[in-house]
């Protein structure tokens, strides 16, 4: 049996741990999320939300908690662990330095981005 | 309904995901369709899920669970690191999957290898056939592709018209060999004919501005892939054509494609050929009818072609005569598919009395644009004249036709005449494709653009069927008052 590895981290699951990051959201609410941080560029949609979800809470980056009281009861809310945070630290980062180097290759017109 | 259509689409999911993660899509499915209304959200939202699934659906089949992996950890600083993408050994169930796919895929293309292969690469030539256009593209008269047809204007000549026309205008004629049928059109020769439109513009267009200014606008358009549409031979002359119209508001350009083989220019009438046209215009009295005299003294002429004045100008001298007598003539030009311009100005002569302009688009010589008149023998300089037009009044018949109405020498009655274009030398680009360019340095004093695509306006408009009776009355008319 193949083993799901998260490394490279996919762009959907790195997405989702940046929903995350401020609130415990349930699956709807992360893919509005996901659509707003991206400016819409990323729609996630339930087969890749879920598959994602499933394995983001296998590797233990995120956990299922009990939703608000007003929530409907069949709605899980995923949080963010701290192993999760520490990962998408580390990706945030590997991000930051792959952006540097573009920025040092000057593939950017101006010094802002 | 919609609900329900994606509840069964998620079943294409393993049961194992669909038990844990099956009502959890299902109400973000409700939740996406409760916010998302309105025809181009609801297009979005399934689009989404269709490429949803399609991502998805091979990630969740081909995955399984697996132990934590650590985050990476940044290396030091200048020491590359390397990241495996993938580290699982393959499933056992994988290598069916694979061989059944492959064995799929080779029967697939095994299938499209015996029943693909045969498929015609072009078929223009049949279409263009069934679209009546007939083998002889420079004839003049309705037979070629001269005549204006080939650009849509849905007047497909007869084959049977052709050949009369063809035997007519024996000296426009263009050798044609046998049909081919299989011209590969492809891109390269499609390259290879523009290059040879352009050659021959710049080579013999009168106008060397003109001509390189027509010339460059081909090749931008067809950079701009303006001509990629046209893949059958036909439609690609068409375009060209009206491309070329269009840069040079000259309607006597046309490129024409013919189905069969065209020879080279020089290759003439074959002797067998002209055995033929002497026998038929023999047979025929070089086409002319016998002069008939109307109530009122009104001589009628039909004739059907401007035949050949080499071997039909005692004939036409004799019809001439016999109309000499008459109160008003009437030429009846309904069928008339054309000939020679000799004949035109053999013909017009009788009707002046002092030589007159015939604008030719055909001559480059001022001087041969004159009728040698006054005829002798004539008494029809001031004869009143009709001409009997219809659409299938084509070529020299309207190159006789416009000039008398330019002259205002005759009414003209019936209907618009057929617009032919054949009026310019033809040059042949490869075997099937070839350009007409009017090469007369002699400007058209008229300010109406002669016949080319748009024919000769009646005077009096009248149905064809209706033309003579008509003519008859107005000249009867006219004969009253003096």
């Amino acid at each position: 049996m193949p083993k799901r590895t998260l490394d490279p981290l996919p762009s959907a699951a790195f997405q989702i741990l940046l929903s995350l990051a401020a609130e415990d959201l349930h699956g709807y609410a992360i893919m509005r999320q996901v659509a707003e941080q991206t400016a819409n560029r990323v729609r996630l949609g339930p087969g890749t939300l879920y598959s994602s979800i499933q394995t983001l809470l296998e590797f233990r980056l995120i956990e299922e908690v009990v939703g608000p009281t007003t929530a409907p009861a069949r709605r899980r809310h995923y949080r963010l662990t701290s192993d999760g945070r520490k990962r998408a630290r580390s990706e945030a980062e590997s991000v930051a330095d792959t952006l540097r180097i573009a920025r040092a290759r000057k593939i950017f017109k101006g010094d802002y981005v | 309904m919609s609900e329900k259509i994606y509840a069964l689409l998620f079943h294409l999911f393993p049961a194992r995901f669909r038990a844990a993660w099956q009502d959890e899509a299902l109400e973000l499915f409700r939740d996406r369709s409760a916010h998302e209304r309105g025809l181009r959200a609801r297009l979005r939202l399934w689009c989404d899920l269709v490429s949803d699934f399609a991502l998805s659906l091979p990630r969740v089949y081909l995955s399984g669970s697996g132990a934590l992996t650590t985050a990476p950890q940044p290396g030091a600083a200048g020491v590359p690191t390397f990241r495996p993408l993938e580290t699982p050994p393959v499933r056992s169930s994988a290598y069916f999957f694979g061989t059944v796919l492959s064995a799929l895929a080779i029967v697939v293309v095994s299938v499209l290898l015996k029943h693909g292969g045969h498929i015609p690469i072009i078929q223009a030539p049949a279409a263009a056939q069934a679209r009546g256009f007939t083998a002889d593209p420079w004839a003049t008269g309705p037979g070629g592709l001269g005549g204006g047809s080939a650009i849509g204007a849905g007047k497909a000549p007869t084959a049977s018209a052709a050949q009369a026309s063809g035997l007519a205008g024996r000296p426009n004629v263009v050798a044609i060999g046998k049909p081919k049928p299989n011209y590969l059109f492809d891109l390269a020769q499609r390259q290879f004919v523009l290059d040879g439109i352009i050659q021959n513009l710049r080579d013999h267009y009168p106008n060397p501005d003109v001509a390189s200014s027509a010339a460059r606008s081909l090749r931008i358009q067809n950079s701009l892939g303006r001509f990629r549409s046209a893949t059958e031979p036909a439609a690609f002359a068409a375009l060209v054509t009206s491309r070329l119209r269009g840069s040079t508001h000259d309607m006597h350009l046309e490129v024409v494609f013919s189905e069969r083989e065209l020879l080279a220019a020089d290759a003439g009438p074959s002797p067998e050929e002209e055995t033929q046209y002497r026998s038929a215009m023999l047979a025929t009295n070089c086409t002319f009818q016998p002069v008939r005299t109307l109530p009122g003294n009104i001589g009628y002429l039909k004739f059907n072609t401007f035949p050949d004045p080499g071997l039909c100008a005692s004939i036409a001298a004799h019809t001439m005569d016999a109309l000499n007598s008459s109160s008003a003539v009437i030429l009846d030009l309904r069928d008339n598919s054309g000939g020679s311009p000799q004949m035109v100005m053999f013909l017009a002569a009788y009707f002046f009395d002092r030589p007159a302009f015939f604008w030719n688009p055909r001559e480059d010589n001022e001087a041969r644009m004159w009728t040698r008149s006054p005829v002798p023998r004539s008494r029809m300089a001031s004869t009143p004249l009709y001409i009997l037009t219809s659409s299938r009044t084509w070529s020299a018949a309207e190159h006789f036709t416009y000039n008398m109405k330019m002259l205002h020498r005759a009414v003209i009655v019936g209907e618009t005449t057929g617009g032919a274009t054949d009026v310019g030398v033809f040059h042949r680009v490869d075997a099937h494709f070839g350009i007409g360019i009017s090469e007369t340095h002699v400007r058209n004093p008229y300010s109406t653009p002669d016949w080319a695509a748009t024919g000769v306006a009646p005077d009096v408009s009248v149905p064809a069927g209706e033309a003579l009776e008509t003519a008859q009355q107005r000249a009867a008319q006219r004969l009253a008052k003096q």
